[in-house]
């Protein structure tokens, strides 16, 4: 009962390795080797660690690099990349995958058998019948095999940039190349003069917009309403803070919970007719209106009516309340009168219960409306309202308005497209009229100075619904414009050709971006084609070039990274190596430096719940109710343990050394920062404990 | 006894170095040193020499037992060996990663990874399959233009000829590589992007050279043959800047009749068939500029005297089976190249006694014959749209294939023998699509009696009579056009030609009609009409092939009506469609000998 029930506090829990390395430094440093650390000689450190990298020199660790250098040559040309900025990606991705395992293999190895070897062969007597401490021996040796593989990084640098360097050049003089042959209205024109002009090795760091919505027609500053397509294609959400006051309290005795009234969905929608379709009518046929001459015996007798559907979202933009408990599955026809407030839905009491598990201060809801047929809905910042009858019963107007915004107005609704597995379709088609557009909002976005035009880089998905014809080479096009919210200025459209989930460049003049607040509007040119927008405002999707830093120190800080992990193996290869032979050592430093990985795997593949499925699969189903129950606790008390182990162990996760030089994305402080984190609260702590274990062994009569 | 007590006593002699006997000893070690490293290189060579003795003894042992390809093996094991014993895990990663990125449409580094896994899986023949389909279809399908779609399926095929190098001659792979062909280029929903490029790329591309005084025109010229203006830009700039410029085969066609004299010539141009990246960006060149297979692709081995008359033979060259039907005036189409590979196919697996993985014999033994039947009805296709161009009607778009062969097998067929084309170039593009069927359908007739006779119980009649009909409906559409190509005023040889053309139709009427009423009229109607059905009320096939011509019109006349009245019960579109086509021919005799069909 004690494993299931074992659980820390959630501060403790989350802060255990800091404080876990806190108690190690101070009861190791402080408590067992306070005279060591009165002496502590960083001349004496450095001494040592010279002797640690001459004796790695000796024993000919540089041999390795040319055959790693031979091996991702090799493995190079065998690579089948899509265009040269992928060839390049993947030169650096190998170049470093060899450079990562090769030091690490190398500092293992080295580091793991130092201190084992030079205890068999007595080199060690020589060491410590010297005026040094032990502390001063562990970071000695920390420090010489980190100059190692300082060396080897740097070799292994120094190729990975020169064969870069080479790769990258070659394939821009092709590009220019082919620029040449190519003419205007090619689909791979931009994108290869955007590898001429800019070059393969970039280290580019971005802004991304702060948010992301699509409408049926452009927005203007002076519209008092924005439209929405029909057909499901679009919906818009209209959030709500409900008062404390409409929700009476809760029985306490019985939990039983009075009627609130219920909520009356009011408002006044627009809608209007797509071109060539006033006289639609509703039939079973998808797309454009049948024609009855084809469709025999299809009676069109009643003209479609402009019909919505309304969903209740809780504050989490989920949906709140099933559709089932809904009048009319929500569903509500809209008055053809073009004046006045209709009442739209009425939301009973019951199905309202469910705020009462919300705190006061957070019942928000949203009404989000969808629209259906090939018609325009329009929708403004007041066309939504919520009646409370129990709210008028207290004296009240009864009147909820929409959420409002910081300068007291009521906000805008959030448009969205249809959405599909946590991405949002943007409709496309051969008239730009009639397409969606989807607007980026950049808010306090600096490009950078000095250059008349500014990258942005598109990455969408694209899929087709069957109306192109076959013959037809049909380019996708991307459509661009951009508004400035400071000055109003719009630029002229900007159109590229785009593939899916393939990054498309175009390039804005930086006027268009003074002030740092803009809009992008994106339009698809495809008939039948949608945009596939996956988390639009995360990145890689519409990204704005902010600064291009040189790949040389983009590849520092990547090798940077990867010493940082390297002292770290040092660290736990040393530190294993103090109270096992070697070969036990290599092995357990390959095993800490990958449970963290490995505990969150089975702790996150089990999960709570993993004790009863266990169960199930070892016990018959008549087997004694109260042993069943320890056993299911205890697996669950193991993985909850497991949780908390992985999270005092190392996650090397942390040195993403490669990542973003790959994808040609200048290397965030961060990384260095979050790598740091991990040495200081692993790496430094089994280095006490190392120096602690080796205090305490006799090496020497 | 005096005695010097501290006297230090001498220290032992030592022992003399013995410097030959340790230079002695490291001669020895060195010596020791040389002879293990002779060893060491005496059993490299010896392995090398006995893998290769093994190899050749494994390839005669398995030469016609279809297991050639296990030779792979040997480099698989080699590969295993080099790393370690993690091919296995290695092979198992990559796979799951490129499956994984696959469903995530995250393509970078795809195609490495499917690369890595050939070179691992060398001899694994369901994985080429497998990578070689899911190139094709499930990435292909992932992109959104035309031209990416293209590029995914011609790196599909590039996999499959890295494969065939490796294991060559396997009918798995060449099968697979007939299919993409066939299948995936020639009858896709894109085919007919996908064909027009295949055609145009299996041209080299055409240098033109033009004179400094001339390259001012250019403009206007270019614009005149319908160059279109982003490419006319290109072309004249490197027309300015090197005094010539390269341009596609059937560009230069047009610009030909233009853009003639002193200083121009037109030569043949090997283009760039891989991408910077080493990507394959276009087929590779087949052909000379008047349509003839290179004949580098045509270059076999000789054919064994020893080897029987009717014996078909494969003599390793790339193009060998496509050679009868050059030349290719307007380039290969996919399914011609297809057609090329399952019938290499086919003659590999009589001649060396392989098994395809995953179709019996038989299904490779009939896909030839099936295959010509499909490309002789798209090549009947695009003659019917080529002949509507040339007397100005504009070929419908249609959302299938089915649909637009109704829509245009009519359009075009009351045109009279007098009239004038209004394209002339198309008109000629539809006789050689004729001209094409004919030679495509004779070659099926053959290889569905090749096919009945290896194979006992197949019975290919209802593939083949539709063959036998649509050559004979094209042969007369061929004899009609080049009739009407000929000078208004050239009797002498116009009338020997529609007078042929007439009978020609005459016998392509017969044959659909034949064609409908043995195979697409239903028991129920057949019962209905007298004479159709024998006294057990099913229709006898025996009784339709020994009717006269004239009964059977008047059998098809009656079933035509019949339907007619009774469009309820009419469900077989394929009788539609003979009804189309025996349609047309009556249309053409009513033009040759004037009245109405009847």
């Amino acid at each position: 009962m004690l494993l299931s029930d074992f659980q820390l506090p959630p501060f403790i829990e989350a802060h255990l390795r800091w404080y876990l390395a806190a108690a190690i430094l101070v009861v190791g440093l402080l408590m067992a080797g306070i005279g060591d650390l009165a002496r502590f000689s960083f001349t004496r450190i450095w001494a040592i660690s010279g002797v640690c990298f001459q004796e790695s020199i000796r024993r000919r660790v540089l041999w390795i690099t040319p055959l790693a250098i031979a091996g991702v040559i090799v493995a190079v040309q065998l690579l089948n990349p899509l265009d040269a900025q992928d060839a390049i990606r993947q030169t650096i991705k190998y170049s470093l995958f060899a450079t990562g395992t090769l030091v690490v293999l190398v500092t293992i190895i080295m580091a793991c058998t130092s201190l084992p070897k030079e205890i068999d062969n007595r080199v060690i007597f020589t060491i410590v019948t010297k005026p040094v401490t032990r502390l001063e021996i562990v970071l000695g040796k920390i420090v010489g095999f980190g100059r190692v593989s300082a060396l080897l990084l740097g070799i292994m640098g120094l190729f990975t940039m020169g064969y870069a360097q080479i790769r990258a050049s070659h394939l821009r003089a092709d590009a220019r190349g082919r620029i040449e042959s190519l003419n205007v209205n090619d689909p791979s024109r931009p994108t290869l003069e955007h590898y001429a002009k800019f070059g393969l090795l970039q280290s580019k760091a971005y802004a991304w917009p702060v948010d992301f919505q699509q409408f049926a027609r452009v927005p203007m500053p002076q519209d008092t309403v924005r439209w929405m397509s029909g057909n499901d294609e679009e919906g818009a959400l209209v959030g709500f803070d409900l008062p404390a006051e409409m929700f009476p309290e809760a029985d306490a005795a019985t939990g039983t919970t009075p009627d609130n009234g219920g909520l009356i969905v009011q408002g006044h929608i627009q809608y209007e007719f797509h071109e060539g379709h006033q006289d639609w009518h509703p039939t079973p046929f998808p797309g454009d209106l049948p024609n009855p001459a084809v469709f025999k015996g299809l009676s069109l007798k009643e003209r479609g009516r402009p019909a919505v559907s309304l969903d209740i979202l809780g504050s989490d933009k989920f949906n709140l309340i099933p559709t089932a408990e809904l009048p009319n599955g929500g569903n509500v026809l809209l008055s053809t009168s073009k004046e006045g407030v209709q009442d739209l839905l009425q939301i009973k009491s019951r199905p309202l219960d469910r705020l009462y598990q919300i705190p006061q201060e957070h019942r928000r809801i949203f009404v989000k409306v969808t629209g259906s047929g090939p018609i325009r809905y329009g929708i403004g910042r007041d066309s939504l309202r919520l009646f409370s009858p129990r709210l008028k019963s207290l004296g009240k107007s009864g009147i909820i308005d929409p959420l409002m915004e910081s300068d007291g107005k009521i906000a805008w609704p959030v448009f969205r497209g249809r959405e599909l597995q946590g991405a949002q379709q943007l409709r496309g088609g051969a008239d730009l009229q009639k397409v969606a557009t989807g607007v980026f909002a950049f808010r306090n976005t600096h490009p950078p100075s000095g250059s008349a035009t500014v990258p942005i880089e598109l990455r969408v998905g694209i899929e087709g619904s069957g109306e192109e014809v076959s013959a037809l080479e049909a380019i996708t096009r991307a459509v661009v414009q951009i508004v400035n919210k400071q000055t109003g200025q719009v630029t002229p459209t900007i159109e590229f050709p785009i593939e899916s989930n393939r990054t498309a460049f175009f390039n804005v003049p930086v006027d268009a971006l003074t002030g740092g607040d803009f809009d992008v509007q994106l339009r698809c040119l495809g008939p039948g084609h949608y945009l596939i927008i996956r988390g639009a405002t995360a990145q890689r999707t519409l990204q704005l070039v902010t600064a291009n830093e040189p790949f040389a120190f983009n590849l520092f800080k990547s090798l940077l990274v990867m010493w940082l992990m390297s002292v770290l193996v040092v660290m736990v290869a040393i530190f294993c190596s103090t109270f096992v032979s070697w070969p036990i050592a290599v092995v357990l430093t390959v095993v800490i430096l990958l449970a963290h990985w490995g505990a969150q795997q089975i702790a996150d593949s089990s999960g709570p719940g993993a004790g009863a499925q266990i169960m199930k699969d070892f016990f018959p189903s008549n087997s004694d109710p109260a042993r069943l129950k320890a056993f299911t606790s205890a697996i669950d008390g193991l993985t909850r343990l497991l949780n908390i182990v992985s999270k005092v162990l190392p996650d090397i996760s942390q040195f993403s050394a490669t990542e973003d030089i790959e994808r040609g994305v200048s290397i965030a402080p961060r990384v260095l920062l979050e790598s740091i984190k991990v040495i200081a609260a692993f790496g430094l702590p089994l280095t006490v404990l190392a120096y602690v274990f080796l205090k305490r062994k006799e090496v020497a009569p | 006894m005096s005695q010097p007590a501290l006297e230090t006593p001498a220290p032992p002699a030592r022992p003399p170095v013995e410097y030959s006997a340790s230079s002695s000893a490291g001669a020895h070690r060195s010596r020791g040193r040389m002879v293990a490293v002779t060893m060491i290189l005496i059993s490299f060579i010896a392995t090398a020499l006995l893998q290769h003795v093994a190899q050749v003894k494994h390839h005669d042992m398995v030469k016609d037992s279809g297991s050639e390809a296990n030779l792979g093996n040997l480099n698989s094991f080699s590969l295993g060996l080099l790393l370690g014993g993690l091919r296995g895990p290695l092979v198992m990663m990559l796979w799951t990663s490129s499956e994984s990125q696959k469903q995530e449409k995250d393509l970078e580094d795809f195609d490495s990874k499917i690369e890595l896994i050939r070179l691992l899986q060398p001899e694994f023949i369901s994985v080429h399959l497998f990578q070689m389909w899911n190139k094709a279809y499930n990435i292909s399908v992932q992109m959104a233009n035309k031209p990416n779609k293209y590029a995914t399926i011609l790196d599909a095929i590039e996999y499959g000829y890295k494969v065939n190098q490796q294991l060559h001659n396997n009918v798995n792979i060449i099968s697979e590589i007939g299919h993409l062909y066939f299948n995936k280029l020639g009858e896709s929903q894109e085919k007919d992007y996908y064909t027009e490029r295949v055609r145009r790329e299996t041209f080299p591309d055409v240098k033109i050279t033009v004179p400094a005084d001339r390259v001012a025109m250019l403009e206007t010229l270019l614009a005149k043959a319908g160059v279109e203006s982003a490419k006319r830009d290109v072309m004249i700039s490197h027309a300015t800047r090197n005094g010539w410029f390269v341009t596609s085969k059937p560009a230069s066609d047009l610009m030909r009749p233009l853009l003639s004299g002193p200083g121009v010539s037109y030569s043949a141009l090997q283009p760039t068939v891989f991408s910077d990246t080493g990507r394959r960006v276009r087929v590779d060149p087949m052909l000379d500029l008047d349509g003839n297979i290179l004949p580098a692709l045509l270059a076999g081995q000789p054919r064994p005297a020893d080897l029987p008359a009717d014996k078909e033979w494969n003599d390793g060259s790339e193009l060998q089976y496509l050679a009868k039907f050059q030349p290719f005036t307007y380039g290969i189409p996919p399914m011609g190249i297809g057609w090329n590979y399952i019938k290499r196919c086919q003659v590999l697996k009589d001649a060396t006694h392989q098994k395809h993985v995953q179709v019996s014999d038989s299904v490779v033994d009939s896909r030839p014959a099936i295959n010509l039947k499909i490309w002789g009805e798209s090549e009947w296709n695009q003659g019917r749209q080529a002949e509507m161009r040339a007397f100005g009607l504009k070929p419908p778009v249609a959302e299938n294939t089915g649909v637009q062969r109704a829509m245009i097998e009519n359009p075009a067929s009351d045109i009279p023998p007098t009239a004038a084309f209004t394209d002339l170039a198309a008109a000629r593009e539809a006789l050689y699509h004729y001209d094409m069927v004919v030679r495509i359908a004779e070659e099926g007739i053959k290889e569905f009696n090749r096919h009945d006779k290896q194979y006992a119980g197949a019975d290919s009649e209802s593939n083949r009579e539709p063959v036998i009909a649509m050559r004979a409906l094209c042969v007369a559409d061929a004899d009609y056009l080049r009739a009407m190509l000929l000078p208004q005023g050239d009797n002498a040889r116009r009338q020997p030609l529609l007078k042929k053309a007439s009978l020609e139709y005459e016998a392509a009427a017969l044959a659909w009609e034949v064609l409908m009423l043995k195979h697409q009229v239903q028991p129920r109607v057949a019962a209905m009409i007298p004479g159709l059905s024998g006294p057990t009320g099913e229709i006898s096939i025996d009784l339709i092939d020994s009717m006269a011509p004239a009964r059977v019109h008047q059998l098809a006349k009656e079933v035509v009506q019949f339907l007619a009245a009774h469009s309820d019960i009419d469900m077989d579109s394929d009788r539609h469609d003979t009804e189309r086509y025996f349609l047309r021919a009556y249309h053409r005799l009513m033009q040759l000998h004037g009245g109405s069909p009847t």
